[in-house]
């Protein structure tokens, strides 16, 4: 089952198996479009979690960008025995942006305009507010013991499952 | 107030263009941000600041019109009442004369002189006036009445040391013709005094005389004539005279030179003060 959310569930692709049906998947993940607002894991876990349906690896690929925090929403999935693999992606540019000056900052998820100006100091704050963040997901995962993967979206597909195969120990 | 340029308020609307370019700024460029979580994070910590940041683009503006103003101001060189009525006029005379080649100060009287002018001229005010006159052999105006002080500076040090004759006298009369009857005329005399009649001018009104050098003692050809002799067909006749200006009696000697060869030379013995002709 795949689940589309951004501040809720806004997708669904039905339980499925068979390498029969990975096309209709690709085509599900192709056709999704960019929609919603800001993220919320804690709303969408909610949604999910009390359905009636049976327990399993829950794989959350997101950049985790919650203005809410994530730990509530992979506190929800845990204690429902939904033990989370996250996999958290960024754009480079969101770790060190090119930015400075007078700029409106336009938020694409909710569409909320800020007026600043940005100086060198503000994105040496940034780089470490962004830096801290990474790590209190990987601290988070470390702490429960869950498969975490931090990477940007220039890593190639590929390159990243064999990376992640190779830390669960598949691949050599 | 009076403005001696009231053309270069037209300049003022250079303050249209300005305002134009400030409203063109503050549209600030678009930036899109998947998540503003973390600048929001930066920027609500200045929040107390939020007011200023808001009056800092208009204190630019401001700041930038003041400055056009000021500029403006400036160019159209305003001048108070009490400025044209409290202006001065002055004539500095610089004794350039052969006296003033000696080198009883360092490096010498002339060199003196020309600094001790160089402090009139930077104490000069804004609507001051300032003539320079030269006074050696044949007094001459170096430099107009001006306010300029680049001007009065390059013209001061353009006046050479000369060996001629002191016409200070001369000068002083002529810088008093330039003067006027101007209310706050004055003339500053920088001269080291070796000249005749010097008490006469202690005495004159709006007279600031800068003495240089200091006395003295000085043994010196006074007069000085050569002509053909009504004698001898082929030789000529000199007259010489020599001055001991000291206050002590000296020895010295009068050596002759004609092509630098040595034609006569007579030893000396003057009392102080004695004129000795022959």
């Amino acid at each position: 089952m795949v689940l589309a959310y951004a501040d809720r569930i806004l997708d669904e692709f039905p339980l499925t198996r068979g390498k029969a049906r990975i096309l209709s998947l690709l085509r599900f993940l192709e056709e999704l479009p960019i929609q919603g607002t800001d993220t919320d894991l804690a709303r969408t876990v909610q949604g999910f979690v009390h359905r009636n349906q049976r327990r399993g690896l829950a794989v959350v690929v997101s950049d985790l960008f919650d203005p809410r925090g994530v730990s509530a929403g992979l506190d929800l999935l845990r204690h429902h025995r939904y033990p989370p693999h996250v996999i958290q992606l960024h754009d480079p540019r969101e770790a060190d942006p090119d930015l400075l000056g007078d700029v409106e900052l336009y938020d694409v998820e909710n569409e909320s305009v800020s007026q600043v100006t940005i100086s060198e100091k503000n994105l040496r704050t940034y780089r470490q507010l962004f830096a801290e963040h990474q790590a209190s997901v990987a601290e988070y995962c470390v702490r429960y013991n869950l498969s975490c993967t931090q990477t940007n979206n220039k890593v190639k597909f590929d390159d990243l499952v064999l990376r992640m195969m190779r830390v669960a120990g598949t691949v050599r | 107030m009076s403005f001696a340029t009231p053309a270069a308020f037209a300049l003022g609307l250079l303050a249209v263009p300005i305002v134009l370019f400030y409203i063109l700024k503050i549209r600030l460029r678009r930036v899109p941000v998947s998540t503003t979580i973390f600048w929001r994070q930066i920027f609500d910590e200045k929040q107390p600041r939020s007011l200023w940041q808001q009056l800092r683009h208009w204190l630019s503006l401001l700041v930038q019109l003041l400055l056009l103003m000021l500029l403006v101001i400036a160019l159209t060189d305003p001048s108070f009442s009490w400025e044209r009525l409290q202006a001065r006029r002055m004539v500095l005379v610089v004794d350039n004369s052969a006296s003033m080649n000696a080198t009883d100060v360092e490096p010498t009287r002339f060199i003196q002189a020309q600094r001790e002018a160089r402090r009139v001229i930077a104490g000069i005010r804004l609507r001051d006036e300032l003539a320079i006159i030269a006074a050696a052999s044949k007094p001459q105006v170096v430099c107009g009445f001006t306010r300029h002080r680049g001007t009065m500076t390059d013209k001061l040090q353009s006046i050479p040391a000369t060996d001629g004759p002191t016409r200070v006298h001369d000068a002083v009369d002529l810088a008093r013709r330039l003067l006027g009857d101007h209310p706050r005329g004055s003339v500053v005399l920088c001269s080291d005094g070796c000249f005749e009649n010097v008490e006469s001018l202690r005495n004159l009104p709006n007279l600031d005389w800068r003495v240089v050098g200091r006395s003295s003692s000085n043994v010196g050809i006074t007069r000085w004539q050569v002509r053909r002799s009504l004698v001898d067909p082929i030789g000529y006749e000199i007259l010489a005279e020599v001055s001991n200006l000291s206050e002590e009696a000296v020895q010295c000697r009068l050596e002759i030179d004609l092509n630098g060869l040595p034609v006569d030379v007579l030893p000396l013995e003057l009392a102080a003060g004695q004129v000795w002709r022959h």
